[in-house]
């Protein structure tokens, strides 16, 4: 080895740099104040990391939790929706509508992450029947109608898959004007987590994600490169543990399913919570940095697909007469999205 | 000097280009290297310019015994994109170099091959810096002769994001079909990506050793370097210029030079955003199921790779 060189050292593979990158820029996306809470809506394959999304929504006085749907993906979807109805029934929001929505993909197959988060779509956590029903009109009527009944635009955070999400902005175009963010957890600039190209969400259904970012709705990209510096540890397993309440318990039991298979797979000892971070986005100002790209997805059916092309750079950009399109997720404060967390869990019961 | 015996056989494959000049240059003057030819392919610039830049670079180092080959003027099924942009329109702007003192061999760059890999006692490391287009070429027309290839050490991919496209680099953005044969070919494969040559850096401290070192190849190299940095000043706002094509060289030339990991590699030819991507499992073969198949070169210590280039160019008078 050269001077200088030590490879033992150099990190862990996600470590591996990426070149050519945007520089940070301001936030485009609306976040909501004690006073002024902004009304959203969750859409949702529940799942670890959607289960403390939902949590942390369901806890922060600066959202406005309109309605969780759901969508095939961690697991499939009659098993999202039953644990959509149980977790908000834990965390005390019976109130919140629950609705169902696509089995799979628009195109091709349905695709599952049972291995990451169990058949069940909650690892082994056991939770309590809900009194609720899913709503009988589906999850992309449900969004319609609240968005058109809302005074004010809605914000949507897509979590899962975003088949529901393609299907409101092709059947309901007129309500466009009333959705005033899109920020979603998929995609990654660098790396993929389920191919060697893609993440997961957009790999499920490439075609959904196309249409989402060609909307014209402004995009948060909540991807890869920021949600792999929001981890958990057992530290904070066992933080959530000793709120010795049932929503902690249930969060430090999905928080430990993912860190033993975290460290069975790769010797990790920390657990990425991607789908908060798309929540966080929402409520604090200044967790999230992001940078403005393009964004597009490949829809071929080569070992790229599903891949987000994300291209922040200024000549390349004018060389193909493109305009950034979404803010991307880049930098995130372990330690504060932590504290969130954990402050949110705090609240429930 | 190494005997002859124990030097490494190579060949290069490259499209000059300010930064294969710089790799031409570094492999004939380590002494582990004996290069037996170089071939060449239209990618920086046309055909024609890149060959003839290769018989001006060997003019210019006093080496023009060595055998140039010229390949095919497109790529594999694509029309041929060059970046004039990056290199000019010679390929090689920004430097007074000599005229070819000699001619490319009629042959052609694929009949080169294989004559001088079945010549060759033993098997022989092929550097690609530029398209693929040879290479791929070469192991269709000619199986036979890939046991006659010891290792290929090419300058092309990355691991995450591309430099020509988001999403690919541009030696394999140019003929990504003929850079998926090579990648599936089975052989022996390091692969010196974007990940490693933004490592390898040149900025103005290095352009001024070239110029102290007060010799016509040291003052042509600086001047070289400057027009090419000058483009990363405008298009990236920084000098630090990697040096891409010279680190596969010194992948070969230098043991530890660069440090690797082993991967699963495979190039998309079918996507229309992600053309010529070079995807790589870097979970191992996680994600892909697939054998580890290349040593993707990821670091490099800048000072060291400094120091090797300017001693090369030293050696010239």
């Amino acid at each position: 080895m050269s001077a200088g060189i030590n490879l033992e050292d150099w990190g862990p593979v996600h470590a591996i740099p990426t070149y050519h990158k945007a520089k940070a820029g301001e936030r485009t996306a609306p976040f909501g104040t004690r006073e002024h809470p902004l009304p959203l809506i969750i859409d949702s394959d529940p799942g670890l990391d959607d289960a403390l999304a939902i949590g942390l929504a369901c806890a922060s006085p600066e959202v406005r939790l309109l309605a969780v749907t759901t969508v095939g993906g961690n697991a499939d979807v009659a098993r999202c929706t039953e644990n959509a109805l149980r977790l908000l029934h834990a965390y005390g929001r019976d109130d919140v509508p629950v609705a169902e929505g696509a089995a799979g993909a628009l195109l091709g197959d349905i695709v599952r992450a049972t291995e990451v988060h169990g058949v069940s779509g909650v690892g082994n956590t056991q939770l309590a029947p809900s009194p609720n029903v899913a709503r009988p009109e589906g999850a992309v009527a449900l969004m319609a109608q609240l968005i058109a009944d809302s005074p004010e635009p809605v914000a949507i955070a897509p979590i899962g898959p975003l088949t529901n999400i393609a299907l409101l902005l092709r059947l309901y175009p007129a309500l466009i004007p009333k959705i005033a963010h899109i920020c979603l957890m998929g995609g990654s600039i660098g790396e993929g987590n389920t191919t060697a190209s893609a993440e997961f969400n957009i790999v499920a259904d490439p075609e959904a994600a196309d249409v989402v970012f060609r909307s014209g709705v402004p995009v948060t990209m909540i991807g890869l490169d920021v949600t792999h510096q929001a981890l958990l540890d057992r530290a904070a397993a066992q933080a959530l543990r000793d709120l010795r309440n049932e929503s902690g318990r249930i969060a430090a039991e999905l928080t430990d399913y993912a860190l033993d298979r975290n460290l069975e797979w790769s010797g990790a000892t920390t657990t990425a919570i991607h789908d908060a971070v798309a929540i966080a986005h929402y409520i604090v100002p200044d967790l999230v940095a992001v940078a403005p790209y393009h964004v597009a997805v490949e829809t071929g059916h080569g070992p790229a697909r599903g891949r987000t092309v994300c291209d922040g750079v200024p000549y390349r950009l004018r060389r193909h007469g493109e305009e950034t399109n979404a803010d991307v997720g880049i930098v995130i404060d372990r330690t504060r999205f932590e504290r969130l967390l954990l402050d949110a869990y705090s609240r429930l019961p | 000097m190494t005997p002859d015996a124990a030097r490494i056989p190579v060949i290069i494959d490259c499209d000059p280009g300010h930064d294969d000049a710089l790799a031409i240059a570094l492999a004939l003057a380590r002494p582990e290297l004996e290069v037996l030819g170089i071939t060449t392919i239209g990618g920086n610039a046309p055909l024609a310019a890149t060959t003839r830049n290769a018989l001006r670079v060997l003019a210019l180092l006093g080496r023009s015994e060595i055998p140039v080959a010229a390949g095919p003027a497109q790529p594999l099924f694509r029309p041929l994109e060059t970046a004039p942009q990056v290199h000019g329109v010679s390929g090689l702007d920004g430097a007074n170099l000599p005229e070819p003192a000699n001619a490319p061999r009629p042959e052609g760059a694929l009949e080169f091959l294989r004559a001088t890999l079945n010549a060759s006692p033993g098997p022989v490391t092929l550097i690609p810096t530029g398209p693929l287009t040879n290479i791929g070429l070469l192991l269709r027309t000619y199986p036979e002769v890939a046991a006659k290839i010891a290792r290929i050490s090419l300058m092309g991919g990355a691991v995450r994001s591309g430099n020509w496209t988001p999403a690919a680099e541009f030696n394999i953005w140019v003929d990504p079909e003929a850079a998926q044969i090579v990648f599936r070919s089975g052989l022996p494969i390091t692969m010196s990506g974007l990940e490693v040559t933004h490592k390898a850096l040149f900025g103005w401290p290095e352009i001024a050793r070239l110029d102290a070192l007060n010799t016509r190849v040291g003052t042509v190299f600086a001047d070289l370097m400057r027009f090419f940095v000058r483009f990363h000043v405008e298009r990236y706002n920084t000098a630090d210029t990697p040096i891409h094509d010279a680190v596969a060289v010194a992948a070969v030339a230098v043991p530890g030079m660069v440090g690797t990991k082993r991967y699963q590699v495979d190039v998309e030819t079918t996507g229309e955003l992600t053309r010529g991507r070079t995807v790589v499992d870097d979970r191992g073969q996680a994600m892909t199921g697939l054998e580890p198949n290349v040593d993707v070169a990821l670091d490099i210590d800048r000072a060291a790779f400094a120091d090797l280039l300017i001693g090369a160019i030293a050696t010239y008078r």
